[in-house]
């Protein structure tokens, strides 16, 4: 009987080992589910140093050409990039952002919002509020991870660098940058 | 597993989160999939968006808290409408410098798309500094040109060869069986991968 990839076991022993495994992957899903509320809660607080440790996990593919599964495959909710906020404390940039707050008379209630805050225990239900997508479990691996240097050449690219340029000024030749390609040309590990 | 999504995955999301350090910079992201199409409406897509700028704020607005009281008070707790939440983008994005990313745009429902499409226009006029990177398959080009003021650029996106060989050449430095490889048949592999790789 083949188990899980083991290779043929006895069946005696195959039914043996299903309820610990079973154990084995409650145990660990529910550890994982506790280390990702975690890891959000603290990626969530304003001011805390990021938390990115590098996790290598090796894994022993058959061929290292395996399987290289498209990034789709890692799907992650949006939300859960919460790196991506990249809090700091005011900068260089913040005159020029305030200036435009300002300017712009659509905006609402254009004078106070940045004077009245709330508590940072109220955010987690506000922000959860904002998008019913929350993060979640997905299929994941590692090992397809983008590969330093790859797809670089965007970065050099004229219209790469004058769109990240215009950024810090008001008046910029174009706000948007459009990569288009085919199925499978690599967009979403340039992305 | 629970920590991939802070692995280094996509190469613009990743570098302007890196440029984006030490400055008063706002990066968020999103991407669409065929697969989880019901569920990315146009409300939850920016919604996702104003959540991540948001939670980079040190505190949140209190017009947001006001929304948030608000409409709890209403069966049981309603969501924003879509004009609600691009009004509050609108509002947060002009606070800093703000790059909003998204990926496979051509992945979401064509009548979704067209309203994304206006909010993230409407963001882009009344929010100078705020930048879009999209990517997509060609089709939508006149779309997107269409929908969004501003100026855009375009970048054709395609299997570069040096791309390939680089990323061979880095999986076989990791070959979990060195012992099997020898530098003939190491040249063979980078060599005719790179070159049976189709055009797509």
């Amino acid at each position: 009987m083949e188990f899980l990839g083991f290779g043929k076991l006895a069946p005696g022993v195959a039914r043996a080992l299903v309820p610990i495994s079973l154990h084995l992957y409650l145990s660990f899903f529910g550890l994982g589910f506790g280390l990702e509320i975690g890891i959000c809660q603290r990626c969530l607080s304003p001011g805390t140093p990021p938390l990115f440790p590098v996790f290598s996990k090796r894994r022993d593919p058959s061929s290292i050409f395996s399987t290289i599964p498209h990034p789709k495959q890692r799907r992650t909710d949006m939300s859960q990039n919460f790196n991506l906020f990249t809090t700091t404390s005011r900068g260089s940039g913040s005159s020029t952002g305030a200036s435009s707050f300002n300017n712009n008379s659509n905006s609402f209630n254009t004078t106070n919002v940045s004077n009245h805050f709330t508590a940072p225990e109220d955010r987690s239900g506000i922000l959860a509020w904002r998008s019913p997508l929350e993060p979640r479990v997905r299929h994941q691996n590692l090992e397809a991870g983008r590969v330093d240097k790859v797809g670089d050449w965007l970065l050099q690219t004229q219209q790469f660098r004058s769109w990240w340029d215009g950024s810090t000024q008001d008046e910029s030749p174009n706000a948007t940058i459009f990569c288009y390609g085919n199925p499978g040309a690599g967009k979403t590990y340039i992305w | 597993m629970f920590l991939t999504s802070f692995h280094r995955s996509s190469l613009v999301v990743d570098t302007l989160c890196d440029r984006a350090r030490g400055q008063d910079i706002a990066v968020t992201c999103f991407y669409f999939d065929f697969a989880a199409g019901k569920e990315q409406t146009p409300g939850s897509m920016l919604g996702a968006l104003l959540k991540q700028v948001v939670g980079g704020l040190d505190k949140i607005p209190e017009e947001i808290v006001q929304e948030f009281v608000e409409q709890k008070k209403v069966i049981g707790g309603r969501s924003l409408r879509l004009d609600q939440i691009v009004k509050m983008l609108v509002a947060v994005t002009s606070l800093k410098p703000t790059f909003i990313c998204v990926d496979a745009l051509d992945e979401c429902a064509v009548r979704d798309r067209g309203k994304i499409l206006i909010s993230l226009g409407e963001i882009i006029q009344k929010s100078p500094t705020t930048r879009v990177f999209l990517t997509g398959r060609p089709h939508i080009h006149s779309e997107v040109e269409t929908r969004l003021p501003g100026g855009i650029a375009t970048v054709p996106v395609s299997p570069w060869k040096g791309d390939i060989i680089h990323y061979i050449r880095k999986r076989l430095s990791e070959d979990p069986s060195p012992d099997e490889m020898d530098s003939s048949l190491e040249m063979e592999i980078v060599n005719k991968i790179p070159e049976t790789v189709s055009e797509v």
